[in-house]
């Protein structure tokens, strides 16, 4: 069975970006914001199926990604779905924001495929 | 410009326009509410994205404009700055040189002026410095790194946190990649806060590991593999010395407990400072005085200092000599008893004390051997750095697995074994194990295996690699063989002899020239340096699936065991491993095939060689037969007698007279004669060619 990732970004680049370098080993959904990822995740154990990795963004409309994260924790489905941060060189203290949230890991963006694959397959089971 | 980069293109040109509507609409109720918290953020959020967007597209331009723009707005957002009509103005200059520079991009519009945007920079520049006083630490960094990049040694300690999978961490994941990224020189795991079983909750980590790593490239690699746990989590990364990793013979109980996890050394001195010594505690009971247990303390002192200097490094040349004087002494006392014998009789008393110091000798001659015999391990470990090294050089995944490697063997056996393995394991990644794309490709994992085995059987040390890769390629070897004159054009190789074949001399030339080796060395060479400790190569092969090379090599060269026979008017040893059978030799079991002699032995008809004529000896009566091996390959040699069983050290005839065909040495008899030691490999490889 093929592993999922989801991604969410407000940004559709990034979104683009994320499914193009993971396609390859990942099967990739993604969510515009924090609540349209919940409603995704919801959606998506109920089809039975289970995410592996959760990539998501700081900085959303509607709710951003550290609520996103608290939110996450709380679910009883994807609790223990490691999750990576995007940040940017500018945001630094995010890393630790993000970590104290509950998140696994971060990327700092912009990133090169490559270097996404390789985190992702860090932190995937 | 590839399609899948004017894809990207297309959705960020999308995602810009979109972000630019919010940036202009925000912009306009930041003029009628300037402080207003919401539409600061909203505005910083647009000029976040749309600069996260074009690092994905390369548009450095965008990417450089929107991060000053972002700083400027992050002093709004944080009350650095109090927002004025002079900073709004900047910002809807800002949006218009955004806007050109993306239609620029989408519709080949005029490109922005250069001029303009400098400007609008330096005035975004000149505001942010009255706010903030932050200055840049960075750099200096580099010299320290630069430092912890050589190959070096560390002790991780990890303790996470109880509730670390919440945090989506896999610490077992974080230890297998620590074990690829080094080389893992032993592990520790504390398991003294797990509870009793019906107690364990699964969603807690009760675990912490002490690990001693070697790293290929310093603290750089570890950290990387920790870089997320090691914020929320104490890990300690320590550097050590190689001296720190011998592990001490003798430890106490104590120590041990810290060394391996279970105990921190607080715990035991807490313990150990409520005991009382021994001696005080004797002296307490009123069983001793004081004085003679002063007197003992000095005794025992003295007796450490000797015990400190037991043991000692042997040169083993020494050792040599020792088993060298060793054999002499089992030489005479088969002579002593041969005098006895022919002195007619021996009586009970003389036949007892020759068994008993047969006895004596035997003890003496196995302990001196065990001094030699040391642990395979320190030969096969360092091969895990070896693969590794030479598998990420051609961009293969390997998985090395070592086992037995607590089999022991003679010293020097070690030593020769170490660079014919090497060339073999290197084999198996040049030749064997497929790329990962192939292997995918073939259905199979990517990531290859081989296993390393050691292990002893019947008195000797087997060793085997076995890889999974592609096997002997029939038909590349056959191709092969043609093209260096190796067999006729049009002779078809079946797989059997394709595997034999790679280890023919000529059949490897040193045209594989490879980045690792210099120049990749041919299985013959292999083979030959096996067959000088009296090893034998033999493999195993299926194609696509995979080769298993096995060798086996005796426990020890120094001591031998064989069987002493004559021929003609000479006596020869035939080492016990070569030995399959004897049997009387009778004329009519024994066939002519295209000129040769052959008889039948366990269904296949082998060669019978005369062995005087072979060595150019006397005529003798010729009525044995004895069968000998050598690998998979039993060759049957006419002999005049078979005499019984000895253990015999091998003199080097090179080094005492000069080198004998067919004979690997010669040893110095009970009666003082000498007998040469027939090389079976030789002349079985002589015979077949």
């Amino acid at each position: 069975m093929n592993k999922t990732v989801l991604i969410v970004d407000d940004s559709a680049t990034v979104r683009v970006a994320v499914k193009m370098a993971l396609k390859k080993d990942y099967e990739v959904i993604d969510a515009k914001n924090g609540k349209d990822a919940l409603d995704v995740i919801e959606r998506f154990y109920t089809g039975g199926n289970r995410l592996n990795l959760i990539i998501t963004d700081i900085n959303m409309p509607i709710m951003g990604g550290l609520e996103f994260i608290k939110e996450v924790k709380n679910n009883r489905n994807a609790r223990f779905v490691p999750i990576l941060v995007l940040t940017t060189e500018s945001q630094d203290n995010m890393k630790m924001e993000g970590k104290k949230a509950g998140a696994t890991g971060w990327l700092v963006k912009p990133f090169k495929p490559d270097q996404l694959l390789e985190v992702a397959k860090k932190v995937i089971r | 410009m590839s399609d899948l980069d004017r894809e990207m293109l297309e959705v960020f040109l999308t995602d810009a326009e979109e972000q630019l509507t919010i940036f202009e609409n925000e912009l306009l109720n930041m003029e009628a509410n300037p402080d207003d918290e919401e539409t600061i953020k909203t505005i910083f959020r647009s000029m976040h994205t749309l600069k996260g967007s074009a690092g994905f597209v390369n548009l450095s331009e965008v990417e450089s404009f929107t991060h000053k723009l972002e700083n400027l707005l992050s002093e709004l957002r944080d009350k650095h700055l109090k927002n004025n009509p002079e900073i709004i103005e900047i910002l809807f200059q800002s949006k218009d040189i955004l806007n050109s520079m993306i239609n620029a991009i989408s519709s080949n519009g005029e490109p922005p002026d250069r001029f303009k945007i400098n400007e609008v920079e330096k005035m975004i520049k000149d505001i942010i410095k009255t706010s903030s006083t932050d200055i840049e630490l960075e750099e200096d960094e580099s010299q320290l790194e630069q430092q912890s990049m050589a190959e070096s040694y560390f002790r991780v300690e990890l303790k996470f946190r109880t509730d670390v999978f919440e945090t989506g961490t896999d610490p077992i994941l974080l230890i297998e990649d620590l074990s690829k990224q080094c080389i893992v020189i032993s592990t520790a795991m504390n398991i003294k806060n797990v509870p009793l079983f019906p107690k364990i909750n699964p969603f807690e980590n009760q675990l912490s590991w002490k690990i001693i790593v070697q790293s290929p490239n310093g603290r750089k690699t570890i950290d990387d593999v920790f870089m997320f746990a090691a914020m929320d989590n104490d890990i300690v990364v320590e550097k050590i010395e190689k001296d720190e990793l011998e592990v001490v013979e003798e430890s106490k109980i104590g120590e041990l407990l810290i060394r391996e996890g279970y105990l921190e050394e607080s715990e035991i001195e807490e313990i150990m400072d409520r005991h009382m010594k021994i001696g005080e505690e004797l002296v307490k009971e009123g069983k001793v005085t004081k004085k003679i247990v002063d007197t003992m303390a000095e005794k025992q002192e003295e007796i450490r200092k000797i015990q400190r200097t037991n043991t000692l490094r042997i040169d083993t040349d020494k050792l040599d000599r020792i088993i060298e004087s060793i054999g002499e002494v089992v030489v005479v006392k088969s002579r002593i008893r041969q005098i006895m014998e022919r002195k007619g009789w021996m009586d009970l008393e003389e036949e007892a004390t020759l068994t008993e110091l047969d006895r004596y000798i035997n003890n003496l001659q196995k302990d001196v051997m065990d001094t030699r015999m040391v642990p395979i391990k320190d030969t096969l470990l360092p091969f895990r750095r070896l693969v590794r090294d030479i598998a990420k050089k051609q961009e293969k995944d390997i998985d090395l697995e070592i086992l037995g490697e607590s089999t022991e063997l003679d010293k020097t056996i070690t030593e020769k074994i170490k660079d014919p393995l090497k060339h073999m394991l290197r084999n198996s990644i040049d030749h064997g194990i497929e790329s990962p794309q192939e292997r995918i490709g073939l259905g199979k994992k990517p990531k290859g295996n081989i296993i390393l085995e050691a292990s002893h059987q019947n008195g000797e040390v087997i060793i085997t690699i076995s890889d999974d890769g592609k096997g002997i390629d029939r038909e590349a070897v056959t191709k092969k063989a043609i093209e260096r004159g190796l067999i006729e054009k049009d002779k078809v190789l079946t797989q059997e002899e394709a595997n034999k074949m790679i280890f023919r001399p000529g059949f490897s030339t040193a045209e594989q020239v490879t980045d690792i080796s210099g120049r990749g060395v041919g299985m013959d060479v292999v083979k030959d340096n096996i067959n000088s400790i009296q090893g034998e190569i033999e493999i195993q092969s299926e194609p696509g699936k995979g080769s298993t090379f096995t060798i086996h090599i005796p426990l020890t060269l120094a001591i031998i065991e064989g069987i002493l026979i004559s021929v003609g008017s000479n006596k020869m040893i035939i080492p016990i491993q070569s030995v399959v059978k004897f049997l009387p030799l009778e004329a009519n079991k024994i066939h002519r095939v295209n000129h040769e002699q052959t008889i039948e032995f366990q269904n296949a008809y082998i060669p019978v060689i005369d062995l005087c004529r072979q060595l150019g000896f006397k005529d003798g009566t010729k009525a044995m037969l004895i069968i000998v091996q050598s690998g998979n390959s039993n060759i049957a040699l006419i002999i005049d007698e078979v005499i019984g069983k000895y253990q015999i050290v091998i003199k080097s005839l090179e080094e005492n007279f000069k080198k004998v065909k067919y004979c690997a040495g010669a040893t110095v008899l009970g009666d003082g004669s000498v007998a040469l030691i027939l090389d079976a490999k030789s002349l079985i490889r002589s015979y077949r060619q």
